[in-house]
């Protein structure tokens, strides 16, 4: 007798096809699809909405912003003119009044064009800072980084439909890929045909992974590119394939790990009872304990420590410049000490302290925060690393990145307002020294804010290895349960 | 066609097969009696690769099931006790299914029909679904499934069980109309007359071994019946 090679791609076509009448016969699959399409379009809303917010209130300070530049202007210009009087802490003449709070300048990091695919640390980072003489503990330092992996109960956006809930329809859809057919007897006839255990297993998950894949990718990126112009350029759908191949990476691991539990053989109610298992281990318990061991490892710097410290190098700052905190209030019955006499003015020496004073508090406290910043760079670098331990963190990680709210974007955003910081202190520092005044020519001239977006380079690196690891697992736990089912543990 | 040699399978301590050796040939009908755990289906399996031998071997058509396990299921029809098959799909759909699993084609729908009308099942009850479907109308999709694979060998696990006397009849001749055709029929059953009845040749099992062999032609009802109880007995 001669051998008839075996035709596996038909036979795969063929369950394919069959597995797909099976599931929408019983209705199975259209259930699962309307619940992915009710909780993707909820997901998407809410990033949708948290983003606007945001864009809102970026919109909102830059308006301000340009109103109080252009008030300013029109104040120095009239009272230069002698049209008006100065009032003196309103006094655009004045560089120690326009380095406070006068200039109304905001540093602000604008969202990510794919900011509504995941709120990530958005919700919980400013998105704007106002810049002043202040010392930056003050404005910069009164919020944390917060760990990727508390973050991952946060909003029901579209990061925790595909985090948390696309597991679980995984779950529901694949506990029983081979533990049904053999209660309900199918699989000894299955199995009596030329066609193999792993040939089955496979046909039966990529029905249910198109299905999944078929809603979960597409439908968030078509609204996204149909209501968001900014998401349409090379680059951003460069992020939206990696994106999708994340997402199939994702779920192609869920689908192994049941091609795995359903290879050994046991039960339906039992392989549900495992998956569920599985499930609560690597989205919820493993994120809590590596949560723990970070704590224990690099603890989270401590915020009493920089509050004390802060307040005693106050303290010290305010004794060292005490004599010019003479309350000079004349203004009020002098108001020609207002005017700018020449190219001078006279900075009242109270402002002048307490710019000095701030000066000097950043100065003393600078090792300090360095410690600080060095502190939440390592706990950072602990949660990348374990991060490999759990495919939810990896996963969500990694969309942050795709959606521009991970943590490494907010820390630029620091580093570029503490840098800004710097610049405005020193274009103020002379002139306040000085007793130089403020020309309508320096108000248009003041220090800029500009965010520079980290490089594409480090975000698509970032996500393809995440990606890569993904399907390396997903691949070497299918590869088991394949090794596995085809040695006959699936149990006849 | 068949062909088992020195087969023995072993479950932990308990061995469920011991150095069985059996061959059917082509146009044959074997059926293999013995009580509940004599090992016949553990025969069955091992033919199936369901399992695989503790030692010894097992060919379909000279092909080793164990090495090459698709090829020699492209030559063997499998009808189980209980033939189980998809509730939400009919009769008719079910033997697509399966058939195109097996032929690796898609049969036309009335080749299907006359299948299963071949198999005893009534042509108004093949669009409907197999949930609704008596033991003895899913046992006629099986055989009808089995007659689309054209097989050179038919593997029955107590096929006529639980069947009406006279759907067991009728299932006896499509049996022996299948070997006229040159088709090796292995059976497992309890049935001591339909064994007389349609098998050319009997075995025994009894505690995994294969106890006694012998031509159907060679043997009446009664001293079949003596010597099965003889053995079980014994």
């Amino acid at each position: 007798m001669t051998l008839v090679k075996s035709r596996p791609l038909s036979a795969l076509s063929l369950i394919v096809r069959h597995e797909a009448r099976i599931l929408v016969r019983d209705r199975t699959l259209p259930l699962v699809c309307c619940l992915l399409v009710l909780m993707v379009s909820y997901g998407l809303f809410v990033g949708l909405a948290q983003a606007t917010l945001r864009e809102r209130m970026v919109a909102q300070v830059l308006k301000h912003e340009q109103e109080t530049q252009t008030a300013n202007t029109g104040t120095l210009q009239s009272a230069l003119a002698g049209r008006s009087a100065l009032v003196p802490f309103s006094n655009p003449a004045n560089p120690a009044a326009m380095a406070g709070t006068l200039a109304g300048r905001f540093a602000t990091i604008p969202n990510a064009p794919l900011a509504a695919m995941a709120i990530g640390q958005s919700d919980m980072m400013p998105n704007y800072y106002r810049i002043s003489y202040l010392s930056k503990v003050q404005f910069m330092y009164d919020t944390e980084i917060e760990n990727p992996w508390n973050l991952l109960s946060g909003h029901f956006d579209l990061a925790f439909v595909i985090v948390f809930v696309l597991p679980l329809l995984v779950t529901t859809l694949g506990y029983n890929l081979l533990s049904a057919e053999r209660e309900h007897g199918t699989l000894r006839m299955l199995c009596s045909q030329p066609l193999s255990v792993a040939t089955l297993l496979t046909g039966k998950i990529i029905v249910r992974m198109l299905a999944l894949l078929a809603i979960a990718v597409p439908l968030p990126l078509i609204v996204l590119l149909l209501i968001r112009p900014e998401t349409r350029g090379a680059e951003q759908l460069g992020l939206m394939l990696s994106w999708s191949a994340l997402i199939t990476a994702y779920t192609l691991f869920w689908f192994a790990v049941a091609a795995l539990v359903n290879a050994t053989g046991l039960s339906s109610s039992t392989n549900a009872l495992i998956m569920v298992a599985l499930w609560t281990t690597f989205v919820l318990i493993l994120p809590v304990t590596m949560n723990l061991v970070v704590g224990l490892v690099s603890p989270a710097p401590s915020r009493t420590e920089l509050a004390s410290r802060t307040r005693v190098a106050t303290a010290e700052s305010l004794r060292e410049f005490e004599n010019l905190y003479s309350a000079d209030y004349r203004y009020a019955s002098d108001p020609e000490a207002l005017l700018v006499k020449g190219e001078r003015i006279e900075v009242p020496s109270r402002m002048r302290a307490f710019f000095l004073a701030k000066q000097k508090v950043d100065e003393t406290i600078e090792p300090l925060l360095e410690r600080f910043d060095h502190q939440l760079l390592q706990q950072q670098r602990l949660v990348d690393r374990l991060s490999l331990l759990s495919p939810a963190i990896l996963v969500n990680e990694a969309l942050n990145s795709i959606a521009g709210t991970d943590s490494r974007r907010f820390v630029a955003f620091k580093d570029q307002t503490e840098a800004f910081h710097e610049r405005w202190r020193r274009y103020f520092s002379p002139r306040i020294l000085e007793s130089r005044a403020m020309t309508v020519q320096d108000l248009s001239s003041l220090p800029q804010w500009h965010w520079i977006e980290i490089p594409a380079s480090e975000t698509r690196s970032s996500i393809w290895w995440r990606t890569a690891l993904m399907l390396a697992l997903a691949f070497m736990v299918g590869g088991v349960a394949l090794a596995r089912s085809s040695r006959g543990s699936a149990g006849f | 066609m068949l062909d088992a040699i020195g087969v023995t399978k072993q479950f932990g301590a308990k061995r469920a097969l011991d150095n069985v050796s059996l061959n059917v040939l082509p146009g044959e009908i074997y059926c293999l009696l013995g009580a509940n755990g004599a090992g016949k289906t553990t025969l069955v399996n091992l033919f199936l690769n369901f399992l695989q031998p503790t030692s010894g071997s097992l060919q379909i058509g000279m092909i080793d099931v164990v090495r090459h396990p698709l090829e020699t299921k492209r030559l063997l029809a499998y009808i189980p006790e209980q033939v189980t098959l998809y509730g939400v799909l009919s009769g008719l759909e079910n033997l697509a299914f399966f058939s195109s699993l097996a032929i690796g084609e898609r049969l036309p729908r009335l080749r299907l029909l006359e299948l299963l009308e071949a198999a005893g099942l009534p042509r108004e009850a093949a669009d409907d679904r197999v949930a609704t479907y008596s033991k003895g109308m899913r046992q006629k999709v099986g055989i009808a499934i089995a007659l689309a694979k054209n097989a050179k060998a038919l593997l029955l696990d107590e096929p006529t069980s639980g069947l009406d006397p006279s759907a067991a009849n009728e299932f006896s001749e499509l049996l022996v109309k299948a070997s006229n055709d040159g088709v090796a029929v292995l059976t497992t059953t309890h049935d001591l007359f339909h064994a007389k009845q349609t098998g050319t040749r009997l075995g025994i099992m009894k505690h995994g071994r294969l106890v006694e062999e012998l031509k159907s032609e060679d043997v009446s009802h009664a001293d079949l019946e003596a010597l099965y109880l003889k053995h079980m007995k014994s």
